[in-house]
């Protein structure tokens, strides 16, 4: 017969004394138990002191605390990091305050259910066996894959904080589309001289390898041991050993051609913003003639306008204080939500910057070499004041769409990480976790998540290189073994958990290297065809245990028994 | 593989209900990967039977096993022992696995818990698709490994028919036609030169099961 | 009839449907007398046999409380579960029990109140309908 410890919560004003006592009176009586003592506030660090006191007599196969939620105590135990001399999984809580005394009519009621519980629960702990803690090593080598401004900016990162970085991009240069731009809205840089130097920077950093026309071509393994094979220039193939990656890949712009955007009066962002920076005298050229009124029309390819709004607004004001240029801003809605957007756009409409609100989108045509927009102005309040515009310009600016990069689909697919519904890639968490993927080690930064400008590109750098370096700076990262576990013997290979595991962490890799076994009883090793946990990649979900049709799978911490015990169902 | 699914469980019930204590085998092979008669398979079929017959005061006892392969001997007589115990059994392997019993068991009744479907992959988690008819004399090579006899509804061995349509099949419109992906493909692999062998007619009653039961015997191999 | 209290086995995702249970405990809403409450990590470990062995071995009903769809933790947790009440479902209806004894509420963490309000509105209804008749005995 298992021996159970027993601790009751004392907590002030928590559960009444009376009823301790009643529960205290009942759990005496029944088999197995060790001991049953109060303590006070157990969730406290004094508490679990002398709660680890009585522990090391030994001789307790399971401690059941009495209190209130579980979740009050597993904090306390993670955030104190209490070294008990006991193994945590062979704690339980009975949680009578929330969900037995708080939540019943009568007191009568209230003890018949703290005492199925209590009973619910010892049982449980009776079935539960310890679970180690494992630590795996961790190389302090990255890859980050493109060599845009953000994997620029991360690879600088943690170069600085002693880690090896890996850098490949696909293209033969770094700076990705930030190399179009000329100009940042919000700070007074020359945008190429700012990227020449990290560029530089990152070339003579001996902490940074780069690998430039080079591809990631297959990736195997888990947190901690990636095997990254990728293929350079002239169809080399080098395989890396990375412990974490990082991915920077960033977006496409796709250009609109059709119809009237294909008139040579008619550009995009980037070709004015090279414009902008190659016109040194008082007055734009475009086509050999002179720009006089230059059109933005801004929803015409872009659902979300965030960054064409910013750019319209820097360039309008370049062009009107620096080219005298009379420029007009055509939008359903001015997105100013980034930082300091509100004080730029405040400066253009003050320079004398046109905005018209529109609510049926502008017509374009050609007007004797010119591109007239024809637009209703709704800024007015009254329906009759909303006068029809014509703007006769030299120049109509359009967005570019953005689109996730080609390669990002069966890059996710390389990766197995998620994609989001708009085929970029996606987060494990959009409220926490925002640059982690769904994998235990695989970062996701920049715009392959979403249409980002810079600003907003350096702050996923950052976020990303202090995820990498929390998890990297230890050298092991440590876990439980409180995961999911393929019996081989019973794996029938039928791919369902790992198509289903959310994390990518079970692989099947069938007379591979890496699904070795040891058959059980004997210290033989053998290859098996059978999915594998990794442990370390693995979150404990239960997801493939409740899918496999063999049953073959078990998770280590809550077991069918544990769940039938809670079921009430176990004799 | 095999695919198999389910049959209803009032089926079942029915051809069950002179048995109150039976033995129901699963199988850990083809069954088990297309879901349809692994263990967890097994384990619900079961709990679903006991409460069916619970609920009009019958009650039945459910004995549950599921050998690696019901389709080999070796298997099936494992479960000797077990099956002296019941009345029937109720086996959710494929046909073969279901005579695979009958064969060795001959004095007790076994049914069927599943329908077997057809020989085919998995498209997508959950989504199977019929590939093979076994045959016995197989074409792909001639059609650019697509096989018209499970994929085509007419069994066309030339064509397509004048039915095939934005490659679609005119007799199950959500199936894409097969002569259309043979074309596609050989076109693919610029072999289209293969379209104009015309393919004879296959001799069902030789190769095929038309002339009866159809058996392999490999006399290396006998001992 | 009056006497009969029925018996529920709630899940709940220690995402959500475990905290609503604590958030109800804290603002003392008053729960039906017999319920279980069963703590997974995540309603994707609720396997298809605990709900049909709940039924089985005495429970007049079963609710799942997982989190909102698009809202899980593990991403598919949750609609793993609800297909997996599908498979319960059409498994009752087979055997001819109703399938509302079955039922999964979405809810999140701060969702005492729509915790408590299911597990009564679940006990009336199946007060109604009566006791579990394929329950063991
Ligand atoms: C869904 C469908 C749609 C089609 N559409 C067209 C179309 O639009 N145009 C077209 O030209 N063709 C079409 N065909 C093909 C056409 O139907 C066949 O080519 C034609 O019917 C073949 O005729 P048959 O007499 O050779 O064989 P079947 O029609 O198959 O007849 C064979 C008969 O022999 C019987 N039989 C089998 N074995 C034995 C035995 N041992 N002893 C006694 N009897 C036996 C069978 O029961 C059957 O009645 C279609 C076929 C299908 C399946
Ligand atoms: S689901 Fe089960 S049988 Fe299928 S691969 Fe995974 S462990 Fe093996
Ligand atoms: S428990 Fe969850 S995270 Fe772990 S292997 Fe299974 S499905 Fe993946
Ligand atoms: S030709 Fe015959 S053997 Fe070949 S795949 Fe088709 S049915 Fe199977
Ligand atoms: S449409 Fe194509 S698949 Fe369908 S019967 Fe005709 S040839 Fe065969």
């Amino acid at each position: 017969m298992p021996q159970i410890g027993i601790f009751i919560d004392a907590l002030q004003g928590s559960i009444p004394a009376s009823f301790r006592e009643k529960i205290s009176d009942y759990v005496k009586k029944l088999p197995g138990i060790a001991f049953c003592i109060e303590e006070e506030n157990l969730a406290s660090s004094e508490a679990l002191n002398r709660m680890g006191k009585r522990l090391e007599a030994g001789g307790l196969d399971g401690v059941v605390i009495m209190g209130g939620s579980p979740k009050l105590y597993e904090a306390s135990f993670q955030k104190l990091r209490h070294p008990l001399p006991f193994n945590p999984y062979l704690f339980a809580v009975a949680n009578i305050r929330e969900q037995a005394l708080w939540m019943m009519v009568e007191e009568e009621a209230a003890l018949e259910r703290a005492k199925t519980i209590i009973s619910k629960t010892i049982r449980a702990v009776s079935n539960s066996k310890p679970i180690e803690t494992q630590s795996l090593p961790l190389k302090p080598e990255v890859l980050i894959l493109g060599g845009g401004v953000t994997g620029i900016s991360i690879a600088q990162e943690l170069a600085k904080s002693g880690l090896h970085i890996f850098l490949l991009e696909k293209g033969n240069h770094l700076g990705g589309k930030a190399l179009e731009l000329h100009k940042f809205y919000n700070r007074p840089l020359e945008v190429q001289k700012w990227m020449d130097e990290k560029i530089s920077e990152v070339k003579n950093n001996p902490q940074i390898t780069l690998f430039t026309h080079t591809e990631l071509k297959r990736l195997d393994g888990h947190l901690g041991r990636f095997q990254a094979k990728i293929q350079g220039p002239d169809r080399t193939e080098t395989v890396l050993s990375v412990s974490a990656i990082v991915v920077a890949t960033g977006y496409a712009a796709k250009r609109e051609t059709k119809g009237i955007y294909s008139h040579k009066r008619v550009t995009v962002f980037p070709e004015m913003e090279k414009l902008l920076s190659e016109t040194k005298g008082p007055s734009l050229l475009w086509d050999g003639k002179k720009v006089e009124m230059v059109t933005y029309f801004l929803d015409g390819v872009n659902e979300d306008i965030k960054v064409d709004s910013i750019n319209a607004v820097k360039q309008a004001l370049l062009l009107q204080e620096a080219f005298q240029c009379q420029v007009a801003i055509l939008c359903k809605d001015m997105k100013v939500a980034a930082d300091g957007m509100e004080r730029l756009y405040r400066k253009a409409r003050e320079k004398g910057v046109l905005f018209f609100k529109y609510e049926e989108p502008p017509k374009l045509s050609i007007v004797n070499g010119q591109i007239q927009v024809d637009v209703r102005d709704t800024a007015a309040i009254q329906k009759k004041e909303q006068w029809p515009v014509s703007i006769l310009s030299d120049l109509v600016v359009v967005g570019e769409a953005f689109v996730p990069a080609p390669e990002t689909e069966s890059l996710s697919g390389l990766l197995k990480i998620h994609l989001g519904n708009r085929g970029f890639l996606m987060e494990d968490n959009p409220q926490l976790l925002r640059v982690r993927s769904n994998r235990r080690g695989i970062f996701v930064a920049g715009a392959c998540r979403f249409p980002q400008e810079v600003s907003e590109s350096l702050i996923e750098a950052r976020a990303a290189a202090q995820e990498v370096m929390a998890l990297l700076s230890k050298g092991t990262y440590i876990y439980d073994l409180a995961v999911a576990e393929v019996d081989p013997k019973k794996c029938a290979v039928c791919y369902t958990c790992p198509r289903l595991c959310p994390h990518s962490a079970i692989t099947v890799e069938k007379y591979g290297e890496r699904n070795v076994y040891i058959i059980s009883g004997t210290s033989q090793e053998t290859k098996w065809g059978a999915a594998k946990v990794d442990p370390a990649s693995c979150y404990g979900c239960g997801i493939c245990v409740a899918e496999c049709p063999a049953k073959a799978i078990t998770l280590r911490h809550l077991t069918d028994e544990q769940i039938y015990a809670q079921m009430g169902l176990m004799e | 593989m095999i695919k198999a699914e389910q049959k209803p469980i009032d089926e079942i019930l029915k051809y069950l209900n002179p048995y109150n204590k039976i033995l129901l085998s699963g199988c850990g092979a083809c069954v088990t990967v297309c879901h349809a008669g692994g263990e967890k398979e097994v384990e619900l079929l079961a709990s679903g039977l006991r409460m069916a017959r619970q609920k009009i005061g019958k009650k039945i006892e459910v004995l549950e096993v599921t050998p690696a392969r019901q389709c080999e001997p070796e298997f099936a007589l494992e479960l000797s022992e077990t099956i002296e115990k019941v009345e029937a059994v109720l086996s959710i392997s494929c046909g073969v696995g279901v005579q695979t019993l009958v064969r060795h068991f001959p004095k007790i009744p076994i049914f069927p818990g599943v329908n077997t479907s057809f020989l085919g992959e998995t498209i997508t988690h959950g989504v199977w698709e019929e590939r093979c008819q076994a045959c016995g004399n197989c074409i792909l090579e001639k059609t650019g490994g697509i096989c018209p006899i499970s994929r085509c509804a007419k069994q066309l061995l030339n064509g397509p028919c004048g039915g095939s349509s934005k490659g679609k099949c005119e007799i199950k419109k959500e199936a894409d036609c097969a002569w259309q992906l043979i074309y596609d493909r050989l076109k693919t692999l610029n072999q289209l030169y293969k379209l104009e062998e015309i393919i004879p007619a296959k001799r069902w009653g030789v190769e095929s099961r038309d002339s009866g039961l159809r058996r392999i015997v490999r006399e290396d191999l006998k001992v | 009839m009056s006497s009969f209290d029925p018996k529920i086995i709630a899940f709940c995702c220690d995402q959500s449907g475990y905290p609503a249970a604590d958030m109800a405990g804290t603002l003392k809403l008053k729960l039906p007398r017999n319920i279980e409450i069963v703590r997974v990590p995540c309603a994707g470990r609720i396997e298809t046999i605990y709900l049909l062995k709940a039924l089985e071995k005495g429970a007049d009903g079963v609710l799942v409380f997982a989190c909102y769809e698009e809202n899980c933790q593990f991403l598919r947790g949750n609609l793993r579960a609800k297909a997996r009440l599908a498979y319960a479902h059409r498994m009752l209806e087979g055997i001819g029990l109703e399938k509302e004894r079955v039922e999964i509420c979405h809810l999140a963490t701060n969702s005492g109140v729509k915790f408590v309000e299911t597990l009564r509105r679940k006990s009336e209804q199946l007060k109604k309908m009566g006791p579990n008749p394929a329950k063991e005995s």
